[in-house]
């Protein structure tokens, strides 16, 4: 899987930080689109880039300063506006805040609409409730990269490989050596 | 089936064969059996095994490595279909740069199979305003859409209609192949394509023994000789045992599906079925099997 290893190290500086939790989840026959049920599992070699996509260890993990016996939590909304040295936040302007994703008690928790607290390699779950129809593609292998085989086991990269969540927008690339014009060859 | 009258392979075959016995035994790059090999459609299993150990033979030597050489055949109730994202795509030219290293490409001279072109948003999908030398320093740019095209795999294939020799044909699973040890290298086909897919090899191909990739396909990605056409095989020998293609693995923004179009679980249906989809010069009825689609 040479291919995948070269996105690997496209991409290694995303995935600085090791993950703080155990064995990555295996999402299998968990989704279902369209009245199909998708068999995705995630390959722990792609697990391993992407969470989090901070490169700033300064920032992760979150409960290292934000500890609740320490740093009491104030859940009011405000504007925080550059809130930590290094961590550009642009994502939905001001419609959203931190604790619309992370969770108040423990920050390296992510909280669903409906209280339930998952662990930041589940990320695409709390993405699906802005982003249904990006998520819906995802499921189906139609957003995002998928490696592996077109008829079976597919390896899939979970949201934060390609995007920061704090600034979600995908940049731009240094493109590769365009081909040599025929006159040239000639 | 072979005609019961004399065809021109079996009067070249004689007048060759005097020639080949005349001279140390051998024609050039062919060797005795390479030089009499009839057409591959028309060989039996085990004499494709044969022509298999043969090429594996002459590659291994030639690149100090071992190589396999594989002639796996298609499956049944599979028809393959690609489908590429032109609202993600940002022309950064991975695909090409796997694709060469996938499929044995020649390094020099300059041979691809792949072209990306950069297109201006102003004037939408019009190929006089085609850019494909594009040079920027970052990808994408303001105002441009970028439009990756290597073969199609139509289904009406007017580069397949237009090969006297027969050397070129649609596989059941709906690749189109080429026969390189068949091709006399006229290029009717690169002018019948309208898509610009097919290349010719006016040199030798340069590849090194540190660049081949030595899990080759008779119908795919052996090293070509001088003086046949070649074009991309929707990596067969990776897609033939069940895998995505190479451009598909390596695109960095996903941008690229690829999957069997009759079965209604795959990408490709899925994508077909919820996106706007449309293929290049519809107007030609080709009928090809790579769809453009915005995610």
């Amino acid at each position: 899987m040479k291919h995948s290893l070269a996105f690997c190290l496209v991409f290694a500086p995303l995935g600085a930080c090791a993950h703080h939790s155990g064995d990555p989840p295996v999402y299998e026959g968990a989704f279902a689109s369209h009245g199909r049920n998708i068999e995705v599992v995630v390959d722990p070699q792609a697990v391993l880039l992407p969470p989090p996509p901070f490169t700033n260890k300064d920032i992760f993990p979150c409960v290292e300063c934000h500890d609740p016996d320490f740093l009491e939590p104030d859940a009011k909304r405000r504007d925080l506006g550059e809130p930590h040295d290094g961590m550009f936040f642009n994502h939905a302007g001001e419609r959203i805040w931190c604790l619309d994703c992370h969770d108040t008690e423990d920050g390296d928790l992510l909280r669903l609409s409906d209280g339930t607290t998952i662990d930041l390699i589940e990320a695409p779950r709390l993405c699906g409730q802005c982003h249904g129809m990006h998520y819906r593609d995802w499921q189906a292998g139609v957003h995002g990269l998928r490696t592996g085989h077109w008829d079976g086991a597919k390896e899939f990269l979970p949201c934060s490989s390609c995007h920061n969540a704090h600034d979600p927008l995908f940049g731009g690339l240094e493109p590769l050596a365009p081909p040599t014009p025929p006159e040239v060859t000639r | 089936m072979k005609s019961a009258t004399p065809n021109r392979r079996e009067f070249l075959c004689v007048v060759a064969g005097c020639a080949a016995a005349a001279s140390s035994g051998s024609c050039g790059d062919l060797t005795h059996s390479g030089f009499f090999q009839d057409r591959f459609r028309e060989l039996s299993r085990a004499e494709i095994d044969q022509v298999l150990i043969r090429l594996e033979r002459e590659h291994s030597e030639r690149f100090g490595k071992e190589c396999t050489v594989t002639a796996t055949e298609p499956r049944e109730d599979v028809e393959f279909g690609y489908a590429l994202d032109i609202s993600r795509c940002i022309g950064c030219r991975r695909c090409v740069q796997a694709c060469v290293e996938e499929n044995n490409q020649s390094r020099s001279p300059e041979l691809q199979w792949i072209r990306v072109l950069e297109m201006d948003e102003r004037h939408g999908i019009d190929f006089h305003y085609a850019e494909p030398y594009y040079d920027p320093e970052q990808v994408p740019q303001d105002g441009y859409f970028y439009l990756p095209v290597a073969c199609q795999h139509c289904k009406n294939p007017p580069c397949v209609k237009s090969c006297p020799v027969g050397a070129t044909w649609q596989e059941d699973d709906g690749i189109v192949v080429v026969d390189y040890d068949w091709c006399i290298g006229c290029r009717c086909c690169m002018a019948a394509c309208p898509y610009g897919a097919r290349h010719f090899n006016w040199k030798t191909p340069g590849i090194s023994a540190e660049e081949v990739n030595p899990d080759m396909h008779y119908l795919g990605n052996r090293p070509r000789p001088v003086g046949v056409v070649e074009k991309c095989t929707f990596c067969i020998q990776r897609t033939r045992e069940g895998r995505y293609p190479a451009c598909v693995e390596i695109c960095p923004v996903g941008a690229r599906k690829f999957g069997n179009l009759l079965d209604p679980d795959s990408e490709l249906r899925y994508v077909l079925e919820q996106k706007r989809v449309f293929v290049l010069k519809a107007e030609l009825n080709t009928q090809p099997r790579f769809y453009y689609f915005m995610g």
